[in-house]
């Protein structure tokens, strides 16, 4: 009886599998080591969000929505919306062994923060996300899903978002002193009732449909797009045995003694440098993933036919 | 131009460290960079629970209480972070099937506080006795709006900066023996004469952790990660000295503070290696 050896190999050695391949500088997946996954965009999959994209990179699929809602702005920034992120890896995602649960659960926490800290530190214009001035502005939330988990959610999720985020459009807002409410001038969007906080000078109402004409006419000059600031481009490494692999796959991943995620600016310009925790990053390891990203945000915007 | 509270751009707060500040847990410290204060704890190598327990390995866990209400985001991120240097930088597989816990509670947040938190847990670990393969050291830098850039920063000026870097290093003493001698490591070379002398060493310094807020240039990043290197270094030759009175005299706790001269011995340290890396 025939037994192919290659499958026992790769589920029995993992790491002696991957070794070989990396010692040929070729990855089991047919990459090169500083290969990425050209990532899969699509905006506006979904038609009861606000803005929503579906991002694949390989198998990995990830699926972003975002939800506009008026809220009460702070009262010491009282023109700054908010972008709120969450993040969602949940069982249909793939198989998960207990330990395996432990470390996502830990990678899950610090995926998520650097998601808020990017979409609220300079992502999205906050200025521009005020309705009215003092008394109403949009309150995003994006919630992103990990449909599929292939590996590099990292990069995944974050261009889920900046793109479902880039998705968005906005209708203007007005106070009807009559109605002692908030109307939307643009097509039917959700308001929802505010309750404890609610923004001054009258509370939040759904706006019944008054004329439909108007609100056929308005529709196209009193959409606002959200207008993405500074476009970050991640870019996820890791090290497996040495070797600093570009955008490490679920396989390489359980392997990796450390990974890291650099942002470069669209133009290829360094941004920042996120690493949690793991083995160290020597500089010469820094200095080839970074000349690498500058490489890969070449011409990608174009590849991902994002229009921002 | 000075700063608010008085120091030079690349001047640190005085930190102060007292190991065994608690007297329950296997080990523990109080850690504080003038105001920003932490107390750690380390539990173990106790026994793990059975859906924990690795068989290679100790586990790492990593609990991080703000100074009130619920653990946020913020706090999960912090222990995710911790846990995976300290997971590192324990030898872990000295103790495997156990479990390690650190518990650190923040008693006062004036900045720079996963840093105060890095350096809370590394004199934890060390009251503890639990092996490290090296000390856990790092700054907190915040890069203000005009580009400057000033050290371990106050809660304040980490509202004021365009970008706040936290990084964590581990510094080894690695040794030089001459060939062939028994346990050498690290690098070749190095020769001892007759009479014993200690060895030469050089502090090998591994950037673990890398936390950024905001965006900052290639140029700004490197200059950070030379100022967090020069810090750290102060720091955990600080944690060392606070270690060694501590074993030594064990009747008396001290409570290690760095005095003026060793803070202006800092600076000027810092200042150098500033002036060279720009």
């Amino acid at each position: 009886m025939e037994v192919d050896a290659l499958p026992l190999f790769r589920s029995t050695h993992r790491r002696e599998f991957h070794d070989e391949f990396l010692r040929a500088g070729v990855r089991p997946d047919g990459r090169r080591p500083l290969e990425a996954r050209v990532p899969r965009v699509q905006r506006g999959v979904l038609s009861s969000a606000h803005g929503s994209a579906r991002v694949g990179v390989g198998k990995t699929l990830v699926l972003a929505g975002v939800r506009a809602e008026l809220t009460a702005p702070r009262q010491t920034e009282p023109s700054r919306g908010r972008v709120l992120v969450a993040l969602e890896t949940t069982n249909i995602s793939g198989p998960s062994s207990a330990s395996a649960l432990l470390r996502s659960a830990d990678e899950h926490a610090a995926v998520v923060e650097l998601l808020q800290r990017t979409a609220s530190g300079g992502l999205v214009e906050l200025d521009r996300l005020c309705a009215v001035k003092g008394s109403a502005v949009w309150t995003l939330y994006c919630d992103v899903y990990v449909l599929e988990h292939d590996g590099n959610i990292t990069d995944a999720a974050m261009l889920a978002m900046c793109a479902a985020l880039g998705d968005v459009q906005l209708p203007l807002v007005e106070y009807d002193e009559k109605l002692e409410s908030f109307v939307t001038l643009g097509p039917a969007c959700r308001l929802t009732e505010s309750e404890s906080t609610s923004p001054t000078p009258g509370t939040l109402k759904r706006k019944r449909k008054a004329e439909p004409s108007e609100v056929i006419r308005s529709h196209a000059d009193n959409l606002m797009r959200v207008k993405l600031d500074d476009l970050l481009l991640p870019f996820s490494f890791g090290v497996l045995s040495g070797h600093l692999l570009a955008d490490p796959c679920r396989d390489e991943e359980s392997l990796l003694s450390c990974n890291f995620t650099v942002l470069v600016h669209s133009d290829g310009q360094f941004a920042s440098l996120h690493k949690p925790g793991g083995a160290p990053l020597s500089e010469h390891i820094m200095e080839t993933a970074i000349n690498a990203s500058r490489n890969y945000s070449n011409g990608i915007l174009q590849k991902l036919r994002l229009p921002f | 131009m000075p700063r608010p509270d008085g120091r030079l751009p690349n001047q640190i707060r005085p930190f102060a460290a007292t190991p065994g500040a608690l007297s329950r847990a296997d080990g523990s410290s109080r850690f504080s960079h003038e105001r920003t204060e932490l107390l750690a704890s380390v539990y173990g190598p106790c026994e793990a629970r059975r859906a924990r327990e690795l068989s290679h390995t100790a586990a790492v866990e990593v609990l991080f209480r703000p100074r009130g209400g619920l653990p946020g985001p913020r706090e999960r991120e912090a222990e995710a972070l911790l846990c995976r240097a300290v997971e590192y930088a324990a030898l872990g597989a000295l103790h495997p099937r156990t479990a390690l816990s650190l518990v650190l509670q923040v008693v006062h947040d004036d900045g720079a506080l996963l840093s105060a938190a890095l350096h809370a847990a590394c004199v934890a670990l060390l009251h503890a006795g639990v092996p490290l393969r090296g000390m856990l050291a790092g700054c907190t830098i915040a890069i203000l709006h005009d580009g400057e850039m000033v050290l371990d920063p106050t809660a304040q000026e980490e509202l004021e900066a365009r970008t706040v870097v936290s990084l964590g290093y581990m510094f080894r003493t690695c040794y030089q023996y001459d060939e062939g001698d028994e346990g050498a490591e690290g690098e070749e070379g190095g020769g001892n004469g007759d009479e014993w002398e200690p060895p030469k060493h050089t502090i090998e310094r591994e950037l673990l952790l890398s936390h950024v807020r905001g965006v900052l240039s290639q140029e700004e990043y490197a200059l950070c990660l030379h100022a967090a290197q020069q810090a750290g270094i102060c720091v955990s030759a600080f944690c060392r000295q606070v270690m060694e009175r501590s074993t030594n005299c064990e009747a008396k706790l001290p409570s290690g503070r760095v005095t003026r001269d060793q803070d202006e011995a800092i600076t000027q340290l810092l200042k150098e290696s500033m002036d060279t890396s720009a």
